[in-house]
């Protein structure tokens, strides 16, 4: 009620007052243009502008007056009629909204202004009161905010979306302190970030192995970075949030794990050496002849013996492979040299079942490329044992270099033998996974630890698609 | 078993002897019994302490040593013997041989490897290879490097891989192993050859396990 009042009230005092003061302006004009005309020396375009002025002011006012001319009589009688007209539309108003508002009481003049003063106050405590209030949410948001960035153990990072860094909590600062780049994003998570930028994807890996090795006061930290986007809301530009999850506890289990199986596996493996050692001299009957009974008792405890220590030297292989790609060597190298050398070591068993290794490469000016030469061999000699072990024989194994990107080298290593079942594709990479109906040999290790190797050499290892009844499996190695 | 191989019985002037230095009883009962005959007499060590006593007592013209033993290891035994200026050919067999004392035995003239488990018969094999006179290319290398001329060793591995088509990975081996020892000084970084060591010391080894 108070409020409608009041807003009339307001509108009516506006209105008056613009009037007033459109006429005002009129009327200086007017003042203004008088003298001016009476000196001769002055140029006419000068005054007939301070005329048009004012013949402009009018026209906005009110396109009802009728002009007379340009002489400032007429001038001084336009104002008066426009002083005139907002005092009378200002009464009119009035008398309208006392009209309308019945409850509206009857009431003096300065009783009227002291409670609209009074009105106006009570609307702005209100006001400033429900300003605070919301500040005081949006503070205690912000605070509750703040804390539980503050609260959050692992290194947090905010960035907008140009990756410039927005918030960073006590922890990150902490890490950032002890790698000696105060508050700016370690290089090596700034590396996962520009991938993830480029991509416009999430980078949230569960596997601890995954982590990024930090030393911090000369200990050696695992830290797995999750980086994620969001967006506020649609128009709002998104940002980045990386969180540094602390697996160095994970990772140190896991290689307490793998040196237990390790350290096992051995000290089984040597007493057991003896025992074979001794059923193996035994059976061979040198100085004495066992009678058949024996003979049974020394071959069936043998047998158990080969399967324990086949046993012993598949959890050793898998100790290997879990600590073993973890620790490369790098240099720069000749991709083609490492191909010749497996090419090499393969040949004489290849011939042996008929079977020719070619080597193919279309560029022979390749760059070298950046990689452990022992560890790469022990892949590419994988996938070349593999493929003489499915070939047909008289088949022919390929060895073709090409570049398939700016960054890698790429060996397809093709033969022509019946490939991977469908249903086993996405399976053989797995550890002690083997296609159902193989030969037993090996314990199916063999891709499982090459996926590893190339994984720690930020390359790849795959199965292309089948086509013309070749099997083609490749390894991309970067680039040096 | 008539014969207690831990009973040294002494050994006549043309008998070749063996000297087995392991902490496991059981296999040097076994590589006693494996070896002994007319023509071979064998005596054992429980450790390296012990072994590098009988060494000093007797004269022995081939041993099989262990890596991994209390107190002396088989790389301090061999460090020992050359030190002491003793060349005796050694047999190292042991389930894992670590790089490192691989490049140290190598660089002692030490170049016979036997990975365990071990068979009777491949034992008598390491023996006869290491104790007669050189048959092959590889055989007259390694002959070579026994007696620590790894020049020599490096000469003939590179006169033979040069004259065949597609040599034997042994050889190739071989001679990228004598190749980079030579280069590098014995307290440089083997870093690389560790590394090729690693994965290739059983390729290299007398049992080796060549697809």
């Amino acid at each position: 009620m108070l409020r409608t009042r009041l807003s009339y009230g307001l509108l009516a005092i506006t209105l008056t007052l613009i009037l007033w003061t459109l006429g005002a302006t009129a009327l200086f004009h007017t003042e203004d243009s008088l003298p001016l005309s009476n000196h001769k020396q002055i140029p006419k375009p000068i005054n007939s502008l301070s005329e048009q002025s004012a013949d402009l002011s009018e026209k906005k006012i009110s396109s009802k007056i009728t002009r007379t001319g340009s002489n400032s009589a007429a001038k001084i009688a336009g104002v008066a009629t426009l002083v005139l007209l907002g005092t009378s539309i200002t009464a009119l108003l009035y008398r309208q909204i006392t009209h309308l508002i019945p409850a509206l009481p009857e009431t003096h003049p300065n009783n009227e202004l002291t409670k609209m003063i009074s009105a106006l106050k009570q609307v702005a405590e209100e006001s400033a009161s429900h300003c605070a209030q919301s500040n005081e949410n949006l503070r205690h948001a912000k605070m509750v905010n703040r804390a539980i960035l503050e609260a959050i153990p692992s290194p947090v990072f905010i960035l907008g979306d140009d990756t410039e860094i927005l918030q960073i909590n006590p922890a990150a600062e902490n890490l950032t302190q002890k790698l000696g780049s105060s508050n700016r994003l370690p290089l090596k998570i700034q590396h996962v970030l520009d991938e993830c930028r480029q991509t416009r994807t999430s980078f949230l890996p569960e596997d601890p192995r995954e982590a990024l090795l930090f030393r911090l006061d000369e200990e050696e930290f695992y830290f797995l970075p999750r980086i994620f986007r969001f967006a506020t809301d649609n128009t709002s530009p998104a940002g980045w949030a990386i969180i540094l999850h602390n697996v160095s506890r994970i990772r140190w289990l896991d290689d307490m794990k793998t040196n237990l199986i390790s350290t096992v596996s051995h000290e089984i493996k040597t007493p057991l050496t003896g025992i074979r050692m001794v059923l193996h001299l035994l059976l061979e009957e040198r100085n004495h002849h066992l009678d058949e009974m024996q003979r049974l008792m020394v071959s069936s405890a043998n047998e158990d013996c080969e399967r324990l220590l086949t046993t012993l030297n598949t959890l050793l292989d898998l100790s290997r492979a879990e600590s073993g790609a973890t620790h490369l060597n790098r240099i720069p190298l000749d991709l083609l040299k490492s191909v010749t050398r497996t090419a090499q070591l393969f040949a004489s068993a290849a011939n042996s079942r008929g079977i020719q290794i070619q080597i193919e490469t279309k560029d022979a000016n390749h760059p070298e490329i950046s990689a452990d030469p022992v560890r790469l061999d022990e892949v590419l000699n994988n996938l070349v044992s593999n493929a003489v072990k499915h070939s047909p024989p008289g088949g022919t194994i390929t060895l073709r270099l090409s570049k398939p990107d700016a960054e890698h080298l790429r060996v397809a290593i093709i033969d022509q033998g019946p490939g991977v079942p469908d249903a086993c594709q996405s399976r053989i990479f797995e550890r002690f996974y083997r296609a159902p109906g193989q030969k037993v040999d090996g314990v199916g290790l063999g891709l499982f630890i090459s996926r590893e190797i190339m994984r720690a050499h930020e390359g790849r290892i795959g199965l292309s698609e089948r086509t013309q009844e070749l099997t083609e499996f490749y390894v991309d190695v970067p680039i040096a | 078993m008539s014969q207690s191989p831990e009973n040294h019985e002494t050994p006549t002037s043309e008998q070749l002897r063996v000297l087995v230095v392991d902490d496991e009883p059981t296999l040097r009962l076994g590589f006693a019994y494996a070896l002994s005959n007319r023509t071979t007499a064998v005596e054992t060590a429980a450790t390296g302490h012990l072994a590098l006593e009988r060494m000093a007592k007797s004269t022995f013209d081939i041993m099989i040593l262990d890596l991994r033993m209390p107190e002396i290891d088989g790389t301090g035994v061999i460090e020992t013997l050359r030190n002491q200026g003793n060349n005796i050919p050694i047999i190292l067999c042991s389930a894992v041989i670590n790089p490192k004392a691989a490049i140290r035995a190598i660089r002692h003239g030490v170049v016979d490897f036997l990975f365990k488990p071990v068979k009777p018969s491949e034992l008598r094999e390491i023996v006869r290879h290491v104790t007669q006179t050189a048959a092959s290319t590889l055989h007259s290398a390694l002959h070579a490097a026994r007696n620590q001329n790894l020049a020599a060793a490096i000469e003939i591995l590179e006169t033979e891989t040069e004259a065949r088509a597609t040599p034997d990975q042994q050889l190739i081996g071989w001679l990228s192993v004598f190749r980079s020892i030579r280069d590098t000084a014995s307290n440089d970084d083997h870093s690389i050859l560790e590394n090729y060591l690693h994965t290739n010391l059983p390729l290299l080894a007398f049992n080796s396990s060549l697809p």
